[in-house]
């Protein structure tokens, strides 16, 4: 569900700042990308560096909102906010390796077979905390759009 | 810009605020000028010294400026007009925020013991009084030659030892007086730091008072005074360094129905600076630096700041007194506003400075709230704290200089150790951090919650304000300004809480009471004056802290003490309020049967029947 937006809004105009962590090492932005809440992630991340903030896990904004499945948030973070796709959480998976364990092994090309050296370059993906982290909620079709819109977002440009 | 707020001067710090909003519109030499009567306002618009920032206020409750003032014929004042006149040195002005909000400049306090005082006012305007009986003089600027001597005014004006004073003459320079300077410690100061009370600069009631000025061809000479009497004030006007009269004219009525308001929607600071402040940064005035230059308009604050800062030394200066400062009580109306705040008080001042809380049960009226916890013997060293611009570039990222906390003082602040440098930490995240100050017996240092010090005096209108106040840990560093900046309060409650300290007591409780405080958080809390008895230490004072904690621990920086979420946080993972139920589509909207005059049904005639009642019958078709 989510957060009162209004609220985000009064709070930020009021110079609260969306940087600061709670006791778990989690900024407002990674509990709205955790929810896949969209409204709230436009709000809460445009301080500057907010969108690679680590948080709990190492995990940031981006991670989290690929493990919700929110397209519309990983979408905004990495074109937006331009949200770096190769930043890997503690346990060295990036953004695009969360969505592919998601989505399920062998659906999806893995990303360190597309571009080796780029997004999803690094770390093992044995998709277990994935899964255990987002699979329940995450559906696969919405794992596989992540999983090929940041293939795409991480690809070179045509010549 | 709504100049109705402007009329009101309760406070130095508003005195300052206005004459920087006159410099604003007018962009001429402030010039305001007030009398009792049309005839005033209508000679002093029309004298050549008097441009056009004739203000008055109509019965109407409107304030209008220009040649046209005197022309109206509603002019209505239930009272003597107030003039009060800026004269004097200011050497130093700094200008220490340009228009954008960056911190262009720093205050540099130039300690020079032979320097004369400059601070005084007085209540009859009349300089040559003044200079009879001063024990202060001013000196023009570039001039070695003081050119009178003014006293120290049973008000306080010129009164050693409070940050009121200071900052009350602190406004921000003039551009062209900019000075260059940095060093440790440097910082700027806000009109609102000070904001003594314009009680010191009120005419007395029932006086009539009338003035103009002219600009003043020394643009730095300033110094303030309140003044009346003409002869006083022509005296005034023609001497070379008065810059500015100010009127102050207004309905007792307007008085009392705008007080609550005006600090809140009148700020001419800039942005960034009303943030700073709201952050609870107040500058602090450095340690004496070197290379002032000399005759500039910054060098004309600084030395006036300096002069009061000299006051403030703990082995000269008196205890400060909570009444002295105060402003006018906002709720009362009648003769007593205009009455000097510290001429009732003088008894209740004596008292204070005798023992701790002495006065506190001898007040009778609303003061004695503030007279609780203004002992002179609990203040103690303390700890400043320290604007890190670096922390807080997103929200203002043109702050350039570091500011420090403007603190004090009083006699206990030598005597007290400062805390351990090792025992802060910065907190991640955090905009401000506390560190000691060094320097042992410097009167820079404010300690104590200064609670009640505000409430008791200005009546119930800031009550609500003013009680709402803040701890930070620490084991006792606790601004009056911080305190109530960051509790969200009105920062312009603040001014007179400046200078003077919470009292025996607060300041253990404030730092015992929460555990967050260990880990460095923000607790919020609210003041206990209205409840504790004076003198109290009983530990319920304490419980009362938590509780009020937990109830304000949905301000914008406070943290739960067992997730430590912000209220951002529990924003985000609020649910959505439930949006208005959609109204119903016309489509959807249950048809109404039409009713008809009258018909046939089945051949027979039905008069009245609802066509689709009929039809629901299964009367079959009628005939209408």
């Amino acid at each position: 569900m989510a957060g009162d937006l209004e609220a985000i809004r009064s709070l930020l105009g009021a110079g609260a700042d969306p940087l600061v962590t709670n006791l778990a090492h989690e900024a407002p932005l990674h509990l709205a990308a955790r929810r896949g809440d969209l409204a709230a992630v436009k709000l809460l991340s445009a301080a500057r560096g907010a969108a690679d903030l680590p948080g709990a896990g190492g995990r940031t904004a981006l991670h989290l909102a690929v493990l919700a499945g929110a397209v519309g948030a990983v979408q905004y973070l990495c074109e937006v906010r331009g949200a770096d796709t190769t930043l890997t959480d503690d346990s060295g998976r990036t953004a695009l390796q969360l969505a592919h364990e998601a989505a399920g092994e062998g659906s999806v090309r893995p990303a360190s077979a597309v571009l080796p050296g780029r997004a999803g370059a690094t770390g093992e993906s044995d998709g277990v905390a994935a899964r255990g982290a987002s699979a329940g909620r995450m559906r696969t079709g919405e794992a596989e759009r992540i999983v090929r819109w940041l293939q795409g977002a991480a690809a070179p440009p045509p010549l | 810009m709504r100049w109705k707020h402007l009329s009101r001067l309760e406070s130095g710090a508003l005195t300052v605020r206005r004459v920087q909003l006159m410099r604003m519109m007018s962009r001429i030499s402030e010039v305001s000028a007030g009398g009792e009567d049309g005839g005033d306002v209508h000679e002093l618009a029309g004298a050549e010294r008097c441009p056009s920032a004739v203000r008055r206020r109509s019965s109407q409750g409107r304030d209008m400026w220009g040649a046209e003032v005197p022309n109206q014929p509603d002019w209505h004042l239930t009272r003597p007009a107030r003039a009060v006149l800026t004269v004097g040195v200011r050497r130093g002005a700094p200008q220490t925020v340009d228009a954008s909000g960056n911190v262009s400049q720093s205050m540099i306090i130039h300690e020079d013991e032979s320097r004369p005082e400059t601070a005084a006012s007085a209540d009859t305007g009349d300089l040559e009084r003044l200079e009879r009986r001063g024990s202060t003089s001013l000196e023009r600027r570039g001039s070695s030659a003081p050119f009178g001597r003014l006293p120290a005014y049973a008000s306080g004006g010129g009164r050693p030892g409070t940050a009121s004073e200071f900052g009350r003459h602190a406004g921000p320079g003039i551009p062209e007086e900019q000075g260059e300077g940095e060093g440790e410690g440097e910082g700027f100061v806000f009109p609102e730091d000070g904001g003594a009370s314009d009680a010191q600069h009120a005419s007395r009631p029932g006086t009539r008072s009338s003035g103009g000025s002219r600009p003043g061809p020394e643009s730095s000479q300033m110094a303030e005074l309140g003044g009346k009497g003409e002869g006083g004030l022509s005296r005034l006007l023609s001497a070379p360094h008065v810059r500015r009269v100010e009127e102050d004219v207004m309905r007792d009525s307007f008085r009392r129905r705008s007080s609550a308001t005006i600090r809140e929607e009148v700020d001419p600071r800039p942005l960034g600076v009303r943030r700073a402040s709201r952050a609870g940064l107040v500058p602090v005035l450095a340690d004496p630096p070197s290379g002032i230059d000399e005759g500039s308009g910054a060098r004309a604050e600084a030395a006036r700041v300096q002069a009061d800062s000299a006051q403030l030394a703990p082995d000269t200066a008196p205890a400060p007194s909570v009444l002295e400062h105060h402003s006018e009580p906002l709720a009362s109306g009648g003769a007593r506003r205009n009455a000097p705040i510290a001429s009732p008080a003088a008894g209740l001042l004596q008292r204070i400075e005798r023992g701790p809380f002495a006065a506190s049960a001898e007040a009778g009226d609303g003061r004695a709230a503030s007279l609780r916890g203004s002992s002179a013997g609990e203040q103690q060293g303390g700890l400043a704290a320290e604007f890190d611009p670096s922390q807080t570039a997103s929200r203002t990222p043109s702050t350039k200089t570091p500011l420090l906390r403007r603190t004090n003082l009083g006699p206990g602040a030598a005597a007290s150790p400062a805390p351990d440098a090792s025992t802060w930490e910065r907190r991640p995240g955090s905009a401000t951090r506390l560190r000691p100050l060094s320097a042992p017996g410097r009167p820079r240092l404010e300690v104590g919650a200064a609670v009640g010090a505000d409430a008791g005096a200005h009546g119930s209108l800031r009550r609500g304000v003013t009680e709402r106040l803040r701890a930070k840990d620490g084991g006792g560093s606790l601004t009056a300004r911080e305190l109530i900046s960051r509790a969200g309060g009105d920062e312009q409650a603040s001014p007179a809480l400046l200078g003077r300290t919470a009292g025996e007591g607060a300041l253990e409780r404030l730092t015992k009471m929460a555990p967050a405080e260990r880990e460095g958080e923000d607790v919020a809390v609210e003041r206990w004056a209205s409840a504790r008895p004076a003198g109290s230490t009983s530990s319920a004072s304490g419980q009362r802290f938590r509780l009020m904690e937990r109830r304000r621990l949905d301000a914008v920086d406070a943290r739960d003490a067992e997730t430590g979420n912000t209220a951002l946080h529990t924003a985000v993972t609020a649910p959505r309020p439930a949006r208005a139920p959609r109204r119903a589509s016309p489509n959807l909207r249950p048809k109404v049967a039409e009713p008809c005059a009258g018909g046939r049904v089945g051949g027979r005639p039905w008069p009245g029947i609802w066509r689709r009642s009929a039809r629901c019958l299964g009367l079959g078709r009628t005939r209408w």
